[in-house]
């Protein structure tokens, strides 16, 4: 999987988490007052049934832009 | 009306079939239920949470599961508050308190029961909506639950979730020990999704709405693996997952559903079936009304209906045929129906959970339901036989009829008739739990109830009629509600003069006045009211008025062959 495919699929993740389309390019929590710390939550229950992958606490932390989430799938799916 | 309808024509039912897989799966994922597409939902139901740990994961999965059951829930979460403050709780239809309780670590057992249920009695006195409250869970936690079901259960409309038991069901899945910081949750997803879909389909449906009172099954591929009219009696298969589906259904008609058989098939065949097959659990006795016919399954649904004296909007049809359930859609939009599926233990699981069938604790009548109308047949036989000598049926039938006056005794049933009886329902009012409750305790309310059994069968609790102290000596008669079950013996008169007898003896009155109003279905009683007054309604609502002596009443209307006790 390219790092476009999971981008591609974390994007729609996102979309699914906060209940609805979001901007393009690189989304941030402080750009959509909708990812709060509960959706950001959501958003790991999703990706992990989405990418078959366990995230830890030390992922959320690093999850504040959309850039930052393909990172931490693409590490966990390569770990 | 049944307001779990999920309902709609054709397409949505198979928009609804559709996702059957996903919302009664064994384990349903969570972006597979925010991807549904499911019908735009008729119900609109304001949930208040009031809670000390986080309700958000739940609430944000209980859309999916609510419009498969036919309703939006509009929930206003609350702040975190161990100590149950309830402030500023907006108007709401159903209050769910969900507690960890866990964070009462410097309370005993005793000191938290006392404490919650001194809270919930509070907030019980605030609002007349239903309260639900989460079961504690985790180890040892069996006897706190007990005896706060038990304590509990003093209080109207207010129900235990028994939320310890779904955990049971899910063993360690319940519980995550990742991402507790970040989630502020011990409960996993699994268990977030599991909460979202018992409260969607089985409590916060049991609060707020009638159960279903019958499942119309089809048969072949439905009850068994085969098609009886290929394979024959021997060659159907019943699969260990079958063989679950007929246990759990006779499960059902003992908890006080009827069964129905609608089947496109020959009657002989069906009746050769159920002889060749000892080994299935169902046997055609089981079924309250057979509709077996080549015809529409719609007008089959109907007729079955009508027969059981429920409406169709009562009755869930569950058909493997996904052709059948939009054809029953197109013919009777208000029946809910089921896909059976191919694994009969899948359409176990299914009917479980499906949204209208789980009730708060067990009626008294639900059990006697299926044997008082298997009686029926034989009652109108004796009615036939008797001919135009209504005493003579009745002394055959061996009437009693047995009343109380103010039992408290009997709050959740008077409550389940004002909400269950549709057609012999006269003022419609629709009586909470705490409205019931308050009326039995005040002096200036009557409520009799009454009891009917015959020498055939013992038809429970069948009536509640109640009244009030009115103004210059009249009691005023709120409503009246009979279950079906009840009409048809030639006893109305004499069933509903007794009790209004009583209403006027309490409150000394020389005048009743009755009120009524109309429904799409209660003409049966408001026919009655037109036949006892001598005249034709005046108008859709309103009161009608009489002298009354209840001596004179008794003498006219009472004079019948039926054994009447009052209990104190």
């Amino acid at each position: 999987m390219t790092t476009g495919d999971i981008e591609a699929r974390v994007r729609q993740t996102l979309e699914l988490a906060l209940g609805g389309p979001i901007d393009d390019g690189d989304v941030s929590r402080e750009t959509d007052a909708r990812w709060d710390s509960v959706k950001n939550v959501e958003l790991i229950f999703l990706l992990e049934d989405e990418f078959g992958v366990e995230l830890t606490e030390e992922d959320v932390t690093k999850m504040t832009r959309l850039s930052d989430v393909v990172q931490v799938v693409e590490a966990r799916l390569a770990a | 009306m049944n307001l779990h309808k999920v309902i709609g024509g054709s397409e949505q039912r198979v928009q609804l079939a559709e996702a059957q897989g996903v919302v009664f799966a064994e384990r349903p994922k969570r972006g597979d239920l925010l991807r549904l597409a499911l019908p735009t939902p008729q119900r609109r139901v304001r949930v208040a949470v009031h809670r000390n740990q986080p309700f958000e994961y739940v609430a944000s999965v209980l859309p999916p599961f609510a419009a498969y059951a036919g309703y939006v829930f509009d929930i206003a979460i609350g702040d975190y508050d161990d100590s149950l403050g309830f402030s500023a709780t907006p108007e709401s239809d159903v209050e769910l308190v969900w507690l960890d309780f866990d964070r009462y670590g410097g309370l005993s057992d005793q000191d938290l029961l006392a404490w919650l249920t001194g809270r919930v009695a509070q907030r019980r006195k605030a609002t007349r909506a239903p309260i639900l409250v989460a079961a504690r869970v985790g180890e040892r936690v069996d006897a706190f639950n007990d005896a706060l079901a038990k304590s509990l259960e003093k209080l109207p409309g207010v129900h235990v979730v028994p939320q310890n038991e779904l955990a049971a069901e899910l063993g360690a899945d319940y519980w995550t020990k990742r991402l507790v910081d970040a989630s502020a949750s011990k409960l996993s997803d699994i268990a977030h999704i599991a909460t979202a879909r018992r409260l969607a389909f089985h409590w916060i449906p049991a609060a707020v709405a009638p159960r279903l009172k019958a499942i119309a099954l089809d048969l072949d591929d439905t009850l068994y693996q085969g098609v009886l009219g290929e394979d024959g009696p021997e060659g159907i298969v019943l699969t260990d997952g079958h063989a679950e589906l007929q246990r759990r259904l006779l499960a059902a008609r003992e908890s006080g559903l009827f069964l129905a058989l609608v089947s496109q098939n020959n009657l002989d065949d069906v009746k050769a079936l159920f002889a060749a097959r000892p080994d299935f659990a169902l046997q055609l006795e089981h079924f309250s009304t057979l509709a077996i016919s080549w015809g529409s399954k719609g007008e089959a649904i109907r007729c079955a209906a009508a027969e059981l004296r429920i409406g169709a909007d009562a009755v869930l049809f569950v058909d493997d045929n996904v052709g059948q359930l939009a054809t029953v859609a197109s013919v009777s939009p208000e029946t809910p129906s089921l896909h059976a599926s191919e694994d009969g233990a899948k359409t176990a699981r299914a009917l479980d959970l499906y949204p209208g069938l789980f009730s708060w604790g067990a009626d008294e009548t639900d059990a006697l339901r299926a044997n008082d109308l298997s009686a029926a047949t034989e009652r109108q036989a004796l009615l036939d036989e008797a001919g135009s000598d209504p005493n003579a049926y009745l002394e055959s039938l061996g009437v009693t009829l047995t009343y109380a006056l103010d039992s408290a005794a009997d709050r959740e049933r008077i409550h389940s008739l004002s909400h269950k009886t549709n057609q012999f329902n006269l003022g419609l009012r629709r009586l909470s739990e705490t409205d019931v409750a308050e009326r039995l305790a005040q002096p200036d309310f009557a409520t009799v109830t009454f009891r009917l059994n015959d020498r055939l069968a013992d038809s429970g609790l069948v009536g509640v009629v109640w009244g009030r102290r009115g103004a210059d000596g009249t009691a005023v008669v709120e409503d009246i509600c009979v279950s079906c079950r009840a009409l048809g013996r030639r006893l109305e008169d004499a069933m509903l003069v007794t009790a209004i007898n009583r209403i006027a003896s309490k409150f000394e009155a020389s005048r009743v006045a009755i009120d009524f109003s109309t429904g799409p279905r209660n003409q049966p009683a408001r026919d009655w009211l037109a036949a006892f007054a001598g005249d034709s309604l005046p108008g859709e609502q309103g009161q009608l008025r009489f002298d009354w002596s209840t001596e004179a009443q008794a003498a006219k209307h009472c004079a019948v062959p039926v054994t009447i006790s009052w209990k104190e």
